[in-house]
């Protein structure tokens, strides 16, 4: 490099014949050609000796000192040159590089990409040291020898971008083959053999030497060790051993057993899983005083919380001849009690509310049968109110706790009476902040608590100085230092509080260098980026432009650093480094449906079916950044011998680049019999565009087309009603739905509401056969009481009506024709299952055809639920009841609220169920299971086939499966 | 010959054989995140030379290694002590003054030590900012070894009888002075010894933990 030939070229002895002479002019030059020398006002800024100046070997070294902190150059030097009486500086540099995009090629999992990364230890945006890629290798190596490889080989590769003096680095690995557990040895003093010890670890030989294989296997020997008692049991591995001639690799184990150590609780009952819980040497794995005293305290508290609260628990310590521990904690439980009541007194500037809210201990109630205490709980709130007045500007508050007895045949009560002594409050007399030379202050009193007569704390100033500090860090200003100073006014009730703040260099973005983009278009980044070149550097602006990147749904992967981070400058280089998610991902599923499907369709004497499971096979395949944009394109079927469907989708969220609008069209083709009176087909082109402009409230615009065929033969209707319900109808309707959600878990809502207004058209201007109006509306509520019980309420009504010129229906084989405005019967709302009325079987709910009794579904809905859901067992299994009430109904004026049948044959009632249900939380959400007992099933005619009128009643009970709750 | 016949020549002369750039500075160490410069070598060697009385050097000697290497240790060295007397938060107290009194003292008058100056590429700032960093490192590095030296009465009296007394006779003295004499003594001397020996375990693990690179 000709910086080299010049650093071996004797360095000017002119330097002393030169000071004082002016300088004409000073440049600088990079040492690579490709890159571009500093800006001029960079530059100068970061000079001392200036253009115009005398010569000073002192400030030319100030500069090049000035330079080299900025941490860009590895090498500085400065050549000068005679001009005229002049002087012409040149400032030579070579430039540093800094850490890009790291790539680790030809390693199949496991490891994952993460875990290679993490071993190379080489950061975005730090400095690139040549060295350090041998101890990057280093890691890899340990990582890849983890997981099985011992004989790879690695090659690192780098490549330069010296405009943004940022370098790329890959590592190509050649793995090799996965060696296989070969032998395990055990050396110190086990206690069992190697053989029984791999037996527990399934750690067979021949098995591919993973981490997991390896981890996996040490948790089971500890749990082996652990159940036999050995709970100060040693394991470490030592070291693997790896063979090449024969690909194995044998482990090495250090085991010391230790001793075999029994605990027993004698005195009260207690589970074995309790004392596990409670005693701390399970989980530490070994045995200590200081354990063994936390488990005395933990065994108390518990059975202080079962009432007991003077209970004491004291520990015995034996050792048997043959070494082995026996540790007995000793209980007397004492009486039971009661905590009848807390009082407190003496509180005048917090309600009572306020501090028991605060408070652990609580009286007893009927989910309480005891009340909760313990002597370490009363300590904990005492301290927990203590802490509330102080930094609420009470030093010298005291609270002392009183315990009475109240002795009676059957029990005894405990009250416990909390007398406050609030004394003095100090509030803050004068306020004031300096040292804010970049924002007034009126910006930053509106940040903070502290003001002129506000209580004075020492946690209220703590709290400002992190509300300060992150402010100031947010605006740019990194090296912002906090300092407060509070001094006693002559009122001894006030505090003269003053907080200076020290701001230091405020930083800028200087450019930002987007890398990893492969598909994806560069505008799509750039939309997202919450910050330009020249705005303040601030790290909650990074934040959220790096969660606004990850939300698009194209990146796996969003990292973002700051370049050279420990250089002193002040405009700093913001790389951001994409990996794209993979764009195609295909699923295969299996799943079954249960439900009330199965039987003879032709048969009038099971109107509501079998039960049947349906199992069915779906097919879904997915393309993500279409086109370089955030879009996707999907295609989902769904095979079963209910329904069979398939479904072509392009999504376009942040439509037009607003990103409230998300569009989407969709083709589906579907042939469903979820209603046991008809198969039907539909072939539907949708557009529906949604509008999101806040967080809860959603806006649904959508126009489909669709042709809807119904299956003559499959058709269970009276057959004066067949050819006309058999034809196909073209369906055009345009419709909005409005929803707000304010429920916090949208699967398992636990608070909030939510509600939805849907309206739709269909009409002949749109494209449709049939005209008819439709409106939906539906209002859920979610409302806690008493700790973990919940209800929830839902309310349903839905209607649609015919409008405008009657359709033309031709009867096929015939020259008549029929005038007709019936809304088709696909288009019937239908009703009862899992999702809305648990009295019915799916979509059994409603109208009955006169003839042959099967659901056609209705025009008019009208459903109320009610359920109170509450724990069962542990954190997952819950259980609820339920009542669920409403009908469907032929037209609107059929709706009635009678809670009977008037006859038989007249649906128009409320028809009630009532139920019992088990929820398990899962991933996905809770398995729902159902039992549903309709107190008022419908009772309809129906004509045999030889025809005769029977009337039939729909099935009381119904067992219902699914996921997720039900509303 | 015609004025402008002979600018045209000299200018001729002047771009056959132009003016060479000469490197007047650079970096030759960098230590942690500060560095050491050509001129830091250059300012450090005369101000030596002034304080042993020596004559200054010039440039091409000091090109030579094994007059360079030295200096640039000592810089290096210096470096490394004042990053750590930072992590330290030690203020050391200000006799920089005295120093700087006993320097003047050594020449006849006033303009003599100005002379001495000029010859030496000194002002007098720079030599009290030299003075001043050496006198700073010098107390820290007493603040933070000197504590870590104790001194057992059978070192003292091993100097003593085999180094103290063994000297004074090769030089011809008769009366020894007994060891009550010169403990205080002998104790400054084996304490300054092992001060010296714990500051060159204390730089060698500085050098170890902070990343120095020399530029060749």
């Amino acid at each position: 490099m000709w910086l080299a030939l010049l650093a071996a070229a004797p360095l000017s002895p002119l330097t002393a014949q030169w000071e004082g002479m002016p300088i004409v002019a000073i440049y600088h030059r990079s040492a690579d050609p490709q890159q571009p020398p500093m800006d001029s006002p960079s530059f100068q800024r970061l000079l001392v000796q200036m253009p115009g100046e005398p010569f000073s070997q002192d400030k030319i070294r100030e500069s090049i000192q000035h330079l080299f902190a900025t941490g860009r150059f590895a090498d500085i030097q400065v050549d000068a040159q005679q001009e005229n009486s002049g002087v012409i500086l040149t400032f030579l540099t070579e430039s540093r590089y800094f850490i890009g995009s790291v790539l680790v090629r030809g390693v199949p999992p496991p490891p994952t990409e993460n875990q290679l990364h993490s071993a190379t230890q080489l950061q975005l945006g730090h400095l690139f040291v040549p060295e350090d890629i041998q101890s990057a290798m280093d890691g890899l190596r340990r990582v890849l020898e983890d997981e099985g490889y011992f004989q790879t080989q690695i090659v690192p590769a780098y490549q330069r971008h010296p405009e943004t003096q940022q370098v790329d680095i890959t590592f190509d690995v050649q793995v090799g083959e996965r060696a296989r557990l070969g032998q395990v040895i055990v050396t110190g003093t086990p206690a069992f053999s190697a053989e029984r010890l791999a037996q527990q670890a399934e750690w067979e030989q021949g098995k591919k030497t993973t981490s997991s294989l390896v981890q996996d296997g040490l948790t089971r020997i500890r749990e082996f060790y652990r159940e036999a008692d050995f709970l100060g049991a040693r394991i470490r591995i030592v070291r693997k051993v790896f063979h090449p001639e024969t690909n194995r690799t044998d482990l090495e184990l250090d085991i010391d057993a230790g001793k075999r150590v029994t605990i027993a609780v004698s005195g009260a009952p207690i589970s074995r899983s309790k004392i596990e819980q409670l005693v701390p040497i399970y989980e530490e794995g070994t045995l200590d005083e200081d354990l063994i005293e936390e488990g005395e305290r933990n065994l108390q508290s518990y059975f202080e919380s079962e009432g007991y609260f003077d209970a004491k628990v004291n520990s015995v310590r034996e050792t048997s001849g043959t070494e082995d521990i026996a540790i007995d904690y000793q209980v007397e439980l004492g009486l039971r009690q009661s905590l009848r009541e807390i009082q407190i007194l003496g509180n005048h500037y917090f309600r009572t509310e306020t501090l028991q809210e605060r408070m652990r201990i609580e009286p007893a109630r009927w989910r309480l049968p005891y009340g909760r205490f313990s002597t370490g709980m009363l300590e904990q709130d005492l301290a927990a109110v203590r802490m509330l007045y102080q930094a609420n500007g009470f030093p010298e508050m005291e609270i002392v706790a009183a315990l009475e007895r109240e002795h009676s045949d059957s029990k005894t009560e405990l009250m416990v009476t909390l007398q406050v002594q609030e004394g003095p409050q100090v509030r803050i007399g004068e306020f004031s902040i300096t040292g804010n030379e970049s924002f007034p202050a009126e910006r930053l009193e509106g940040l903070i608590n502290a003001a002129s007569g506000q209580p004075y704390s020492e946690p209220v100033v703590a709290s400002d100085r992190d509300a300060l500090l992150n402010f100031y860090f947010n605006a740019g200003f990194p090296g912002a230092r906090f300092q407060w100073k509070a001094t006693p006014s002559e009122d001894s009730r006030r505090m003269n509080l003053q907080y200076v703040i020290e701001e230091g260099s405020r930083e800028y973005v200087k450019n930002i260098f987007v890398d990893g983009l492969l598909h994806t278009r560069r505008g799509i980044v750039n939309r997202q980026l919450q910050f330009r070149d020249g705005d303040p550097l601030s790290q909650s602006v990074l934040l959220d432009t790096q969660r606004r990147l990850y939300d698009l749904g194209l990146f796996s992967q969003v990292e973002m650093a700051i370049q050279n981070s420990q250089g002193r400058e002040n405009n700093r280089n913001v790389l951001i480094y994409l990996e794209e998610a993979p764009r195609y991902t295909l699923r295969v599923g299996l799943g079954a449906d249960f439900g009330r499907f199965g039987g003879s369709s032709g048969d009038s004497t099971q109107v509501e079916g079998k039960i049947e499971v349906s199992p069915n096979i779906s097919l879904d395949f997915t393309q993500i950044n279409v086109g370089g944009r955030p879009h996707t394109l999907g295609f989902r079927s769904r095979i079963s011998s209910l329904q069979k469907r398939a479904a072509l989708t392009y999504s376009a969220p942040r439509f037009l680049n607003y990103p409230w609008l998300n569009a989407s069209a969709r083709t589906v083709f579907d042939e469903t019999r979820d209603v046991r009176t008809f198969t039907s087909r539909r072939v539907e082109e949708s557009l529906q565009f949604e509008s999101k402009r806040s967080r809860i409230t959603t806006l649904w615009t959508r126009y489909a087309f669709r042709r809807i065929t119904v299956d003559t033969g499959s058709l269970r209707i009276s057959p004066d009603q067949i050819p006309i319900v058999s034809r196909p109808v073209l369906v055009g309707m345009l419709s909005q739905s409005w929803i707000r959600d304010t429920r916090d878990i949208p699967t398992d809502a636990q608070q909030g509401m939510f509600t939805t207004a849907d309206a739709g058209i269909a009409s002949q201007f749109l494209g449709s056969q049939t005209n008819f109006v439709r409106l939906v509306l539906q209002n859920s509520s979610y409302h806690r009481f008493a700790g973990r019980l919940l209800l929830a309420r839902s309310s349903q009504f839905g209607m649609q009506t015919p409008f405008g010129k009657s359709r033309r229906v031709e009867i096929p084989g015939q020259k008549a024709e029929i005038f007709t405005r019936e809304i088709p019967i696909a288009e019937h709302f239908f009703a009862g299952g899992g999702n809305s009325h648990r009295g019915f079987a799916v979509n059994q709910a409603g109208p009955r055809d006169p003839v042959t009794g099967f659901a056609v579904g209705g025009n008019a809905l009208l459903l109320n639920s009610l359920e109170l859901r509450f724990p069962l067992w542990g954190q997952n299994l819950s259980g609820v009841l339920f009542h669920d009430a409403g009908n469907l109904f032929a037209r609107l004026r059929d709706l009635s609220f009678r809670p009977r049948q008037k006859e038989v044959g007249d649906l128009r009632y409320i028809s009630q169920a009532v139920g019992f249900g088990l929820r398990y939380q899962t991933p996905v959400g809770p398995v729902r299971f159902d039992l549903g007992y309709n107190l008022n099933p419908p009772q309809f005619r129906v004509q045999t086939e030889e025809g005769l009128s029977i009337t039939q009643t729909l099935s009381r009970w119904q067992v219902l499966f699914s996921i997720g709750q039900s509303f | 010959m015609d004025r402008r016949v002979k600018t045209c020549f000299l200018l001729l002369a002047f771009s056959l054989f132009p003016l060479r750039a000469e490197i007047i500075d650079r970096i030759l160490a960098v230590v942690g995140d500060q560095i050491v410069t050509w001129s830091d070598v250059v300012a450090e060697a005369n101000y030596q030379a002034l304080l042993n009385g020596q004559q200054p050097p010039d440039s091409a000697e000091l090109e030579r290694k094994e007059v360079l290497r030295p200096i640039l240790s000592r810089l290096m060295d210096q470096t490394l002590l004042a990053q750590a007397q930072k992590a330290f938060l030690f203020t050391p107290s200000e006799n920089e003054t005295a120093r700087l009194e006993e320097v003047r003292k050594r020449f006849p008058n006033e303009q003599a030590y100005h002379r001495a100056l000029a010859q030496y590429a000194l002002t007098e700032a720079a030599l009290v900012s030299h003075l001043e960093r050496e006198t700073n490192l010098m107390a820290f590095v007493d603040y933070r070894l000197r504590p870590q030296v104790q001194l057992t009465p059978e070192e003292i009296d091993q100097y003593y009888r085999e180094t103290l007394v063994p000297e004074l006779r090769r030089q011809g003295q008769r009366d020894v002075p007994p060891l009550s004499e010169v403990r205080d003594h002998i104790e400054q001397i084996l304490t300054q010894e092992k001060i010296n020996s714990l500051l060159e375990e204390w730089l060698q693990d500085l050098r170890r933990r902070t990343p120095v690179k020399i530029f060749e």
